[in-house]
């Protein structure tokens, strides 16, 4: 369920709620005498707290119309093996803008109305500090969508980029429940993620249109071995049970 | 703050309970019909025409849930992906669905006799062939309960499901509620009153302990993530605590302890011991409306498993990493 009916979501999630019981006034701690909880998590050294937030509201301002190129397919590039191309996402030095939000959203022809395939995280710190991370689809180094997926319409190339069958997809959704960053989403029912601008005639390794609109150079793009020695250790592989293609410093 | 998952909402939910009742309901019609209990005909049939109608429900819900309805039916065709739980379940309910039909089919009298009268080998064969669909529908109906767990638990992303005691709790739970689906029906359909009190006793007996099961799994599963799921990352642990703390004292507190503990097992479980003791039609209408309780519950678990669902946010640990 998108963005867009998120609200109608909540609407029937509430009144099934509803339907399900009455809301009582009862609960018992099951929860207090346990190791491990959400609070300690958060209250960690690091004092990060969560305060996400969509970028719902950067527009697209483009229709495939206006496009210099032919939207193309994922497929037009052949792969080459021994690769994994990645993101290697600078949050100290993002400014929010939002500009790699649009122009994913522009290049992908992503409808007005549709969730788009990059999103903009805030996490508010301590002492009121801001981090902004870009996310999009971290292209896994075993990838739950792929493992997943009911009609084998996402598939991993051999140079590492996850690609989608849209033809095929189904629309179960499966893959998003499976993926640990929330990734797909949704356009006309099928799936519809990242594919390093493949799609919007992007050769694999050059830089997709959310990296070359950066205006700060915190979003960055390469195999990862390259991000990896470039970032001469200033940035850490974001840790996942999939093997994320993601750095962050 | 967390949030719950809103990727599938009521239409799995619902499919969820269908496919567990469905499949707990043969399970309990099969043993009935192979214990060869007499009078219960009338409820081995209409409990299988229920597997029948609440599976073909739970697929249709299924099929409402997808962005592309029309291609649903690629899943069977493709059968690409042999690593998917979907890929798989999708399988197996048809399967199922096409054995429980044929059970509930040769369960018709008049139908069976029909159709002997047409061909003379099939009255031959009538017995062995209700046998043999009660035996096969059984195993498939055991992989369906466990299937309806194994499909959350295949979606990684949500650690509250990434446990082997949510199948375990989904299977023995829609075991529970094919039970007292049926002791339900063996009530309204008048078959309770040919049992001997001894062997009613003993049916009654089975659906508690499987009750007290359920309760003791879905104690143990919200105990285990609660304390993180043993998830092998901080993010995991804490998605998977909230999760348990929102069924357990959060905002699902309510409908949890009211209508899964309450209603579902406590209250289930003091009408169904309670209907042991009574003798006659009270007997019945005891056990009837604990069967109802019971059934209220198994349904409520699911959605509330279903809509406490969070994800992880792994990024949040990197930036800890880095900072």
């Amino acid at each position: 369920m998108g963005g867009a009916g998120a609200s109608n979501s909540s609407s029937r999630r509430s009144f099934v709620a509803s339907c399900l019981g009455v809301s009582g006034a009862f609960a018992a701690s099951l929860l207090s005498g346990c190791s491990f909880s959400l609070r300690d998590f958060l209250e960690s050294p690091a004092r990060i707290y969560f305060g996400q937030s969509e970028s719902a509201n950067f527009s697209p301002s483009a229709s495939s119309q206006d496009l210099p190129y032919e939207v193309g397919s994922s497929t037009t590039f052949p792969a080459s093996e021994g690769k994994q191309y990645g993101f290697w996402m600078d949050a100290s030095s993002c400014i929010g803008c939002g500009s790699c939000v649009s122009a994913c959203r522009e290049a992908s022809c992503t409808p007005e109305n549709a969730e788009g395939r990059r999103r903009l995280l805030l996490y508010e710190m301590a002492h009121d500090e801001k981090r902004f991370v870009s996310l999009s689809c971290l292209h896994c180094a075993e990838p739950a969508c792929v493992r997943v997926c009911p009609a084998g319409a996402v598939t991993k190339r051999a140079d590492g980029i996850v690609v989608v069958d849209r033809e095929a997809c189904i629309g179960c959704r499966y893959c998003r429940q499976a993926c640990p960053f929330d990734v797909p989403r949704y356009r006309d029912g099928v799936m519809d993620k990242c594919d390093y601008c493949l799609g919007a005639g992007i050769a694999p390794g050059r830089q997709p249109h959310c990296v070359k609109s950066c205006p700060s150079g915190a979003l960055k793009h390469g195999t990862m071995d390259d991000l990896l020695d470039f970032s001469k250790g200033l940035a850490s592989p974001v840790a996942a049970p999939t093997g994320p293609s993601l750095l962050v410093s | 703050m967390m949030s719950f998952q809103q990727v599938w909402e009521w239409p799995a939910g619902l499919y969820l309970f269908l496919g567990g009742l469905a499949a707990g309901a043969f399970v309990a019609a099969s043993l009935l019909r192979l214990l060869r209990l007499k009078g219960q005909e009338p409820a081995v049939a209409v409990s299988y025409w229920l597997s029948v109608v609440c599976l073909a429900g739970g697929l249709l819900a299924l099929l409402y849930e997808l962005g592309r309805p029309e291609r649903g039916v690629q899943v069977w065709v493709s059968f690409s992906n042999g690593s998917s739980w979907m890929a798989f379940g999708a399988w197996v309910v048809v399967l199922a669905f096409s054995v429980f039909l044929l059970a509930a089919i040769l369960s018709i009298p008049s139908l069976a006799q029909a159709l002997a009268l047409r061909w003379e080998w099939f009255g031959d064969y009538l017995e062995h062939m209700r046998t043999a669909a009660s035996v096969l529908g059984s195993v498939l109906a055991l992989l369906v309960a466990c299937y309806t767990g194994m499909l959350l638990k295949g979606a990684e992303g949500v650690p509250f499901w990434d446990s082997w005691l949510l199948p375990a709790l989904f299977a023995v739970s829609a075991m529970a509620a094919g039970a007292n689906a049926v002791a339900m029906i063996s009530v309204a359909t008048g078959c309770v009153r040919w049992l001997p009190l001894r062997v009613r006793r003993r049916i009654i007996l089975v659906v508690m302990v499987l009750t007290v099961v359920e309760g003791t799994i879905l104690a143990a599963y919200l105990l285990v993530m609660a304390d993180g799921g043993g998830g092998a990352f901080a993010a995991q642990r804490a998605a998977a605590a909230a999760s348990a703390d929102a069924l357990v004292s959060g905002a699902y507190a309510g409908q949890f302890w009211i209508m899964v503990v309450v209603t579902g097992l406590v209250a289930s479980l003091a009408l169904s011991a309670a209907s042991c003791l009574l003798k006659g039609r009270a007997g019945g209408l005891v056990l009837a409306v604990g069967s109802v309780c019971a059934l209220s519950g198994e349904c409520a678990l699911r959605f509330l498993v279903l809509f406490a669902g969070i994800h992880a946010d792994y990024v949040v640990g990197a930036l800890i990493t880095i900072l």
